[in-house]
């Protein structure tokens, strides 16, 4: 990996006697969707909150794009929290305007952008509206523009899908990869890990403040894979039973999950099923979800 | 653009656009307006009551003879028993039936009373005591062989007036009824004013966290500049509010002005006020108010800054630690008493604006912006006394804003459990 966008090194967090944050480090990439992954409670949110500046670590440092973190740096990032908040009876041009002139953007600019996204993403009607007279979806896409309208660096993003219909998510979900691919950082930080797998480019999973596995996605994947492999076929399913080079783990009419015996690889396995009286349909290495690679490491812990 | 002077600008303009403040400004200027013109017609427009008052020509002739009549009452003498004047007394709405008891010849007090189918009015009791205390003085006067010349002779009328003597020698006419008036008024104006802009302050705080924009805004902002563009916001608003009360004040003063010299001040003052009130009363509180030194009012907003950005950082540091304004009380209750305080011991400062008292009361921060305020509207203050408790003030505030931003910058990113006290000054300490 080149040199990071944020560099997260050595930090801790500790309120009155609970340390949230414990000597965690982190590496995320420029460019690149980052998963900060974990359990409500695993301490994501503290580590949030010190890399957009609301808090200031006990110790470690955090260096953005290379230089110390500082306050100058709050314009170039754009944070969107668990729980949304909005003026609720702000009029939702206005409160873009004003909310984006807080990043340091001129009122000029800001009011620019704000039509910009409105429009973008089919809210420009709305402009003059209270807040408060917008649907939840609607909100959500209010929200989702004060934190990208004025082009930040780094993006973060708590919980991005909450509260989101399938529709809504799928639209900020494109919106998202269309920054990424400007050159966005983005992090995204999440306890349902299943929703972010597939966009995720890197992941750390925390619990307990602590870094449990930070890395590439597939390289994470890879370093859990089980050589456990899926195949589905039609045929006698007694034959499995002869396997020499792996056991039946799993089996139904239809597919078999087969666990490599040690000293045996895919192709030996591929070699037996090719020799096999089934028809096989399907083969293929079974990968880890992301949730029990989660469940692993805890449990090991 | 600085930040804290974007943050100022929307604060402000969302106060200032609301319906609240627009009514409360004009409403309440106005509202006094009406009250002194309802006051003023109410006395040109009450109606003349006359009554006609029985006395037994048996019941002390010797006092009895010498009522006067006049437009308010008549007297007649007459044979008739008592019983049929009671009874006549009762079907009739303007005929009184008076008896006099016989001591009132030797003692030196003594009681008359009055029948009839409702009672008189105050203006007709208070004449009729005046016409039965002039008719027994008159007869003791003739018993003790005093003349009227004599009498002439030694009456006497005392009244006091008050002057202000200046530092240059020029004398300036007080009034201490007016003066104390206004100092309540002003006391009271300030204790509204602290209190109203404090909590609207705590309640953005709370709106703001509760709705939970906060977290947004202090990923961009520093907390103390939100705290601090808030806070300058509603002082602001509040020194706005003053202006404008002024302002129309002024405005309304003059407006009336043609039509108070209209009304005659003893018509005025006769109906409404006992007659043994100056009839000039009314005359002489527009004298009065008029030559009232109204410098103290170029103190007002200073000292309601002072108290506003004491009071109201701690209602904002108390607002940031909660998430509701219900739970807020338990902290707002410690901080308002000492508000409430200077209204109860106001009277004691009117007493004597240059005691150690007032003095101290004067110099304490807490108090010093009401009761200052009120010594400066009664008496006039050393230029050092001002000065050392507006410096006093000055030096609580900052560190009380210093405290506040400091409870604030934790409190706005803790949801949940309402804190104690002990966590709340925890997080005075806690690093960020």
């Amino acid at each position: 990996m080149s040199e990071p966008f944020l560099n997260i090194s050595e930090v801790s967090k500790t309120y009155d006697t609970y340390r949230a944050v414990d000597r965690v480090s982190l590496k995320i990439p420029k460019g690149k969707i980052y998963g900060l992954l974990g359990p409500n409670g695993a301490g994501k949110t503290s580590i949030i909150r010190m890399i957009t500046g609301i808090t200031a670590p006990d110790e470690g440092k955090i260096f953005f794009n290379g230089q110390l973190l500082d306050p100058s740096h709050a314009r170039f990032t754009g944070y969107m929290p668990e729980e949304r908040g909005l003026y609720k009876k702000m009029k939702v041009k206005e409160q873009l305007v004003y909310l984006l002139s807080l990043k340091g953007m001129h009122p000029k600019e800001a009011a620019s952008a704000a039509d910009t996204w409105l429009q973008r993403l089919g809210l420009a009607d709305w402009a003059n509206h209270k807040t408060t007279d917008l649907s939840k979806g609607m909100q959500q896409k209010v929200q989702f523009i004060v934190t990208v309208a004025h082009t930040p660096q780094l993006l973060i993003l708590d919980e991005p899908f909450s509260g989101l219909d399938p529709i809504n998510a799928r639209l900020i979900e494109q919106e998202i990869l269309l920054l990424k691919d400007q050159g966005t950082t983005i992090i995204f930080s999440t306890h349902r890990l299943e929703q972010v797998e597939e966009l995720c480019d890197y992941i750390a999973l925390i619990n307990k403040g602590k870094v449990l596995i930070e890395n590439d996605i597939r390289t994470v994947r890879k370093q859990f894979q089980k050589d456990l492999y899926k195949i589905v076929f039609t045929g006698d399913s007694a034959w499995w039973a002869t396997l020499d080079v792996g056991t039946v783990n799993e089996i139904t009419e239809k597919h078999v999950m087969i666990q490599l015996n040690p000293g045996f690889s895919g192709n030996d396995l591929m070699g037996r099923l090719a020799n096999s009286p089934l028809a096989i349909l399907s083969f293929e290495l079974h990968l880890p979800r992301l949730t029990d690679i989660f469940i692993e490491l805890v449990s090991n812990a | 653009m600085n930040i804290t002077w974007i943050i100022l600008k929307r604060e402000y303009l969302n106060i200032v656009k609301n319906k609240t403040f627009l009514i409360s400004t004009f409403l309440v200027p106005l509202g006094f307006a009406a009250i002194f013109l309802i006051q003023i017609l109410s006395a040109a427009f009450v109606e003349k009551e006359s009554y006609k008052v029985f006395i037994r020509a048996s019941d002390v002739p010797q006092i009895a003879s010498r009522l006067k009549p006049g437009e308010m009452l008549t007297f007649e003498q007459t044979d008739l028993p008592e019983d049929s004047l009671r009874a006549r007394v009762a079907r009739s709405t303007n005929e009184l039936f008076l008896t006099i008891s016989e001591t009132i010849l030797d003692k030196k007090s003594g009681t008359a009373v009055v029948v009839g189918s409702k009672n008189p009015s105050q203006q007709a009791i208070s004449e009729l005591k005046k016409q039965l205390n002039q008719a027994v003085r008159e007869y003791k006067n003739e018993q003790a062989g005093i003349t009227d010349t004599q009498l002439a002779a030694v009456e006497f009328d005392l009244e006091i007036k008050t002057r202000k003597v200046k530092e240059d020698g020029a004398e300036v006419q007080t009034n201490v009824a007016i003066a104390t008036g206004i100092g309540y008024a002003v006391c009271f104006l300030m204790y509204m004013l602290m209190g109203i802009y404090g909590s609207v302050l705590m309640q953005g705080v709370i709106e703001e966290k509760s709705n939970r924009i906060v977290e947004v805004i202090v990923s961009s902002v520093k907390p103390f500049d939100l705290l601090l563009g808030k806070v300058l916001a509603i002082a602001s608003v509040g020194i706005t509010q003053f202006l404008l009360w002024m302002v129309l004040s002024l405005t309304v003063m003059t407006a009336m002005a043609p039509f108070m010299t209209s009304v005659d001040p003893q018509t005025m003052a006769q109906p409404g006020m006992a007659p043994e009130v100056d009839e000039n009363m009314v005359l002489t509180i527009m004298e009065e108010i008029q030559q009232f030194d109204w410098t103290v009012l170029w103190f007002f907003p200073i000292y309601f800054l002072g108290g506003f950005f004491l009071y109201g950082s701690l209602l904002a540091a108390a607002g940031s630690a909660v998430d509701n304004i219900q739970d807020a009380q338990q902290f707002t209750f410690p901080v308002t008493i000492p508000m409430i305080l200077p209204l109860l011991f106001v009277l004691n400062i009117i007493q004597n604006p240059n005691g150690v008292f007032a003095i101290t009361a004067s110099l304490i921060p807490f108090f010093s912006p009401m009761a200052m305020l009120v010594r400066m509207s009664l008496t006039d203050v050393p230029w050092y006394e001002i000065t050392l408790s507006i410096a006093i003030l000055v030096a609580s505030f900052l560190g009380c804003i210093w405290l506040a931003a400091r409870i604030y910058r934790t409190g706005i990113l803790m949801y949940g459990k309402k804190p104690s006290f002990k966590e709340v000054f925890r997080w005075v300490k806690y690093r960020q």
